[in-house]
């Protein structure tokens, strides 16, 4: 799993940010394990366990994303597709690529201005002892979302380069 | 412009799919531009973009998915699941079609600790497979088998597609949970009863075998299989029983369950490197999925925001349609779409639309909750999508089985699963009973 992508920065960003995401999955199973015990036994709950989990799906997910798009991993129907020769073929994969690019620009360029208010007047959340600042969350999605659409713009690219082949045996298995 | 933006919309979507445009993004590109031909502008169209991705999934009732999700994946990967094989192998000795009835069996354990279809066809395509084809089963018999049961990981919980509905709707995750168990066990009965109807008229299909010289299992042997066992059961009381007695929220049940595999796993005799592998491949699949929430949460706000519910709304009604006439129209979109689009999708381009009018129809939420969900099931058997019959195909060891033979295997199975959901129409309290009773 690990050697498979190597060859390419754009593929080992994607893979690392994956990995952590994967990894924080683990994280939160702990702060839920720490957050019920110490409520049961010892009326302690584990301050803030909440705005950490919910903050976590979102950046967990975001994370996840580009490698998802690199190594061809979105779900989708390929019942046209299938029935395609290949110059149709790379149309038909252009037309996604370029759709999913302008939907993350689109994400990234929407959610900026959100991010940078809540920066400026510190916006928090939650309650009492523990508060959370909601900008990091937001400058994440608005980061990895141009991150996505970067990989879009990389799998045009190697599309109309003749290097999408070389790709596709890159990802096998990654 | 009106409501009927959201026929528009819907085509657009449509078109996108079937051009194979990724499902997630061809939601929000439908989305922004239904908002946009409501509002005509481009700010306000731009703007559910970034607040659908920033608010949609922030909600820690939906660190489920990925909590469960690498439930699943460890327990797969523990060998767990073999060993719950052969228990059920050993349990169903006596009975004609003894190994088709152990992979009903041992799917339906599988899925109560696992919240995926797939991965239950998967993990026995590999398990199962191999066994069957030793003792001269029918190739077709082997691999409808292995298909048809792979759906009882979406009815038996903890169930994504559960998840998924319980969100969309806001309603209880647990109650779906227990509204699933009834129907899931009738499911999983009546596919061994066909496994062993079918191998009693076409003895064929499944030779019998002679049980008396069978060799003794070697005490290692014996020691994974009482591991698996007792771990496995120890995971659906603390995650199942913890919900349903009140201890823990789903989200804490998912966490302590994600914890729990691990000591599975561990007691297994996982080593580092497999638990990396599972931890890296849980997040593979968990990714897509909670994109789809992402879109098509803005899908649904478009609903919201243009009219659009109402309008079909009174579409179906205007019509004069009665209960029947509608659960017929609602059934054949499920499945038309069933074959076209994955059974997430399908949930999230349709609950929004038919939760209400079922509802005012004077439908049993729950009951119509898991009649949608065997349905949509259902489509994961039907060509050309048929995403369990790919699955199969690609996961078991034998390069000469055809996606035909998977699908004319798997028809029997398809039948008995409409079946159940029109028992499950007729008798609603299969489905709603065992909720109404606990959670009172």
């Amino acid at each position: 799993m690990a050697e498979q992508l190597k060859r390419k920065p754009i593929g080992r960003v994607a893979q690392a940010t994956h990995i952590v995401s994967a990894a924080w999955v683990l994280v939160l199973a702990v702060i839920i394990f720490i957050d019920v015990c110490g409520r049961y036994f010892f009326g302690l709950p584990l301050l803030g366990a909440t705005e950490i989990i919910k903050n976590s799906v979102v950046s967990i997910t975001f994370l996840q994303l580009p490698l998802a798009i690199y190594r061809d991993g979105m779900i989708r129907t390929t019942i046209v597709y299938d029935l395609a020769n290949a110059d149709w073929k790379r149309i038909l994969r252009s037309i996604t690529n370029l759709l999913g690019l302008l939907f993350f620009v689109g994400t990234a360029f929407s959610a900026w201005g959100p991010a940078l208010e809540a920066l400026g007047v510190s916006e928090y959340e939650g309650e009492g002892a523990l508060r959370v600042p909601t900008y990091p969350v937001r400058f994440l999605v608005i980061i990895t979302s141009l991150f996505a659409a970067y990989v879009y713009f990389y799998l045009i690219y190697l599309d109309w380069t003749g290097k999408l082949e070389a790709h596709e045996e890159e990802i096998v298995g990654a | 412009m009106g409501p009927e933006v959201i026929f528009y919309s819907l085509a657009i979507l449509l078109v996108l799919v079937v051009l194979g445009v990724h499902i997630g993004v061809a939601l929000g590109v439908a989305s922004v531009i239904g908002v946009y031909l409501s509002y005509g502008s481009v700010e306000i169209a731009l703007y559910i973009l970034g607040s659908t991705a920033y608010d949609a999934i922030r909600t820690d009732a939906l660190a489920v998915i990925p909590l469960f999700m690498l439930m699943g994946e460890i327990i797969s990967r523990s060998g767990a699941a073999r060993d719950l094989y052969l228990l059920c192998d050993r349990a169903m000795r006596r009975m004609p079609g003894r190994l088709a009835a152990a992979t009903v069996l041992g799917n339906a354990a599988f899925a109560a600790v696992s919240g995926v279809a797939i991965a239950s066809a998967a993990t026995f395509s590999r398990i199962a497979y191999p066994e069957m084809r030793r003792l001269g089963y029918k190739r077709s018999y082997a691999v409808g088998v292995i298909a048809g049961s792979g759906s009882l990981g979406m009815l038996i919980p903890p169930s994504v597609l559960m998840i998924v509905w319980a969100i969309l709707t806001e309603g209880s995750v647990g109650a779906l949970f227990l509204g699933g168990v009834v129907p899931g066990l009738l499911l999983g009965s009546a596919f061994i009863a066909y496994c062993a109807i079918a191998a009693i008229r076409n003895p064929e299909l499944a030779p019998p075998t002679d049980t008396r010289h069978e060799r003794d299992r070697p005490a290692g042997e014996a020691r994974s299989e009482l591991v698996s066992g007792l771990g496995i059961i120890a995971l659906i009381f603390v995650v199942l029983g913890g919900i349903w007695l009140g201890v823990f929220t789903p989200t804490e049940a998912a966490g302590f369950g994600a914890l729990g595999s691990l000591v599975v796993g561990l007691a297994k005799g996982m080593r580092w490197h497999d638990f990396i592998e599972a931890i890296y491949n849980a997040g593979r699949s968990t990714a897509p999925i909670m994109f789809l929430l992402i879109t098509g949460s803005m899908y649904s706000r478009l609903l919201a925001v243009s009219g659009g519910i109402n309008l079909i709304q009174e579409l179906f009604f205007g019509a004069g349609l009665g209960p029947f006439g509608i659960i017929v129209i609602m059934t054949i979109i499920w499945l038309a779409l069933g074959t076209l689009i994955d059974s997430i999708s399908d949930i999230l381009l349709t609950i929004p639309i038919f939760v209400p009018i079922a509802i005012a129809a004077g439908f049993d939420p729950i009951a119509f909750a898991i009649y949608g969900i065997l349905i949509i099931e259902a489509g994961l058997l039907t060509p050309p999508m048929g995403l369990l019959i790919f699955t199969v195909k690609a996961s078991v060891p034998d390069p000469d089985v055809t996606l035909q033979e998977i699908f004319r295997g798997a028809i029997p199975y398809w039948i008995v699963m409409i079946g159940v959901a029109i028992s499950i129409l007729v008798f609603p309290g299969l489905a709603a009973w065992l909720p109404g009773t606990v959670l009172q």
